[in-house]
């Protein structure tokens, strides 16, 4: 059951994602990867990541694997910086997700195509800045994510009432 | 605490899982052993996402409006300085347009000995007179009639070196003596004429008195200036409003004028 739930939110996150990406160019998926990160088992991570970044690769055209390498590479380095930072909801924490998805976007920029065609792309000042308004809410989205996800209940904690 | 370190560590199993993952997925994919696996996958989500895509660039669409808002702000005031000019130049037109229809009718009246002074009207604030803006330097003096073609507009009442004011027959002050004709009779014979009235200025209106009671004047029939002080037939307007008390001895009337004073441009002083 609980994989059947995994399989639904990866497709409500890649119809998300695809929306999202028309609108702003705004990664919801590998956004939703690093809010995820180490809060479920990582047997759902992993199946939500691969079907997920898979099935973004076949939509945006991408050499198979692409996706999963970039959030792959993102989420090594966040666990590398949070070995020196602690990974935890705080402002170090958020900032080492700031500079991970900042990073993140910047490979989308430049791997895709450089793994499709072998061409490097050009940023320019104006890229960099929306990559950097992107982070900041994909930071926001997070942010609201923790709350949320700390409001819910533990599964051997249902029957208790919440302390205010 | 260790269960939580066993869950850190299992997802740090997950991220070098997934970094395999992708780097085989990528050698395969580059040999082209996934070509039936891209198809499948494509079969599935193309057509959803095509529709989810085209939302999103329609939103889009809606957000970008408010983002080039401050371009279409400066279209819009570029545009509406073109108006202006486009509206200073049609004035410009019509105000030629006038004095040509006003001097095609001053030629129309084919009186060539009587010589006529053109004047601009100028606006001002006055309900039974206008201004001109010509004056005693171009021979215009008290008393001189003025004209728009056949049609009679008023009578110099006041002049200065470089302006006048005409009195209009709707001044309390104005008094004429004035027939009647019957209506579409253009030519005036002593024998078209149902009756001779004198006109005033009123509140009201142009008041015509002393129509004969026994005259055949209705409504819409001509009136026609005939006084000494005017010199000759001008037209005036139409009757309206006739009304006649059977204690009375003449019916009184109004005048409708042809001509609307309070858009008068240019009129034509008869200088004698």
């Amino acid at each position: 059951m609980p994989v059947l739930y995994i399989l639904l939110t990866t497709l409500i996150a890649i119809f998300t994602e695809v929306f999202l990406v028309a609108l702003c160019n705004f990664r919801f998926f590998y956004v939703l990867n690093i809010a995820l990160f180490k809060k479920i088992s990582w047997k759902y991570m992993l199946i939500f990541s691969v079907v997920g970044s898979v099935a973004l690769d076949v939509i945006y055209h991408y050499t198979l694997g692409t996706n999963l390498l970039l959030i792959g590479i993102s989420l090594l380095l966040l666990m590398g910086i949070s070995l020196i930072v602690p990974y935890e909801s705080n402002l170090p924490g958020y900032s080492v997700k700031f500079v991970c998805i900042f990073l993140y976007y910047l490979s989308v920029a430049i791997i895709p195509t450089l793994i499709a065609s072998g061409q490097w792309t050009a940023i320019t000042g104006l890229m960099i800045g929306g990559m950097v308004i992107k982070s900041l809410a994909s930071v926001a989205f997070c942010l609201v994510f923790d709350w949320l996800w700390s409001r819910l209940r533990k599964k051997d904690e249902g029957t208790k009432l919440r302390s205010l | 605490m260790k269960n939580e370190n066993n869950s850190e560590k299992h997802s740090n199993i997950a991220v070098y899982i997934s970094l395999f993952l992708a780097i085989l997925l990528l050698i395969l994919d580059s040999l082209g052993s996934f070509a039936g696996i891209r198809k499948g996958i494509s079969f599935v989500f193309e057509p959803a996402t095509f529709q989810v895509n085209a939302v999103g660039k329609k939103v889009n669409e809606y957000f970008q409006v408010f983002v080039h808002l401050g371009e279409f702000q400066k279209d819009y005031n570029a545009l509406k300085v073109e108006i202006y000019e486009k509206e200073a130049l049609y004035s410009s037109y019509s105000i030629l347009k006038n004095e040509n229809d006003a001097l095609k009718k001053q030629i129309a009246l084919g009186n060539q000995e009587t010589q006529y002074v053109m004047a601009n009207v100028l606006r001002e604030d006055l309900v039974d007179a206008v201004l001109i803006d010509q004056g005693s330097d171009v021979g215009v003096k008290q008393g001189d009639v003025v004209t728009v073609g056949n049609t009679f507009v008023g009578i110099v009442s006041s002049v200065d070196l470089k302006g006048g004011t005409v009195r209009l027959p709707s001044d309390a002050n104005s008094h004429l003596e004035i027939v009647v004709l019957k209506s579409g009779q253009s030519n005036v014979t002593k024998a078209g004429i149902l009756s001779s009235g004198v006109i005033s200025g009123s509140p009201e209106g142009i008041k015509i008195e002393n129509i004969s009671m026994n005259s055949d004047v209705a409504d819409g029939d001509t009136v026609y200036i005939n006084d000494s002080k005017v010199g000759g037939f001008l037209a005036l307007g139409y009757v309206v409003g006739l009304s006649s008390n059977p204690a009375s001895t003449y019916k009184t009337a109004f005048v409708s004028p042809i001509l609307d004073y309070d858009n008068l441009m240019q009129v034509f002083v008869r200088v004698e």
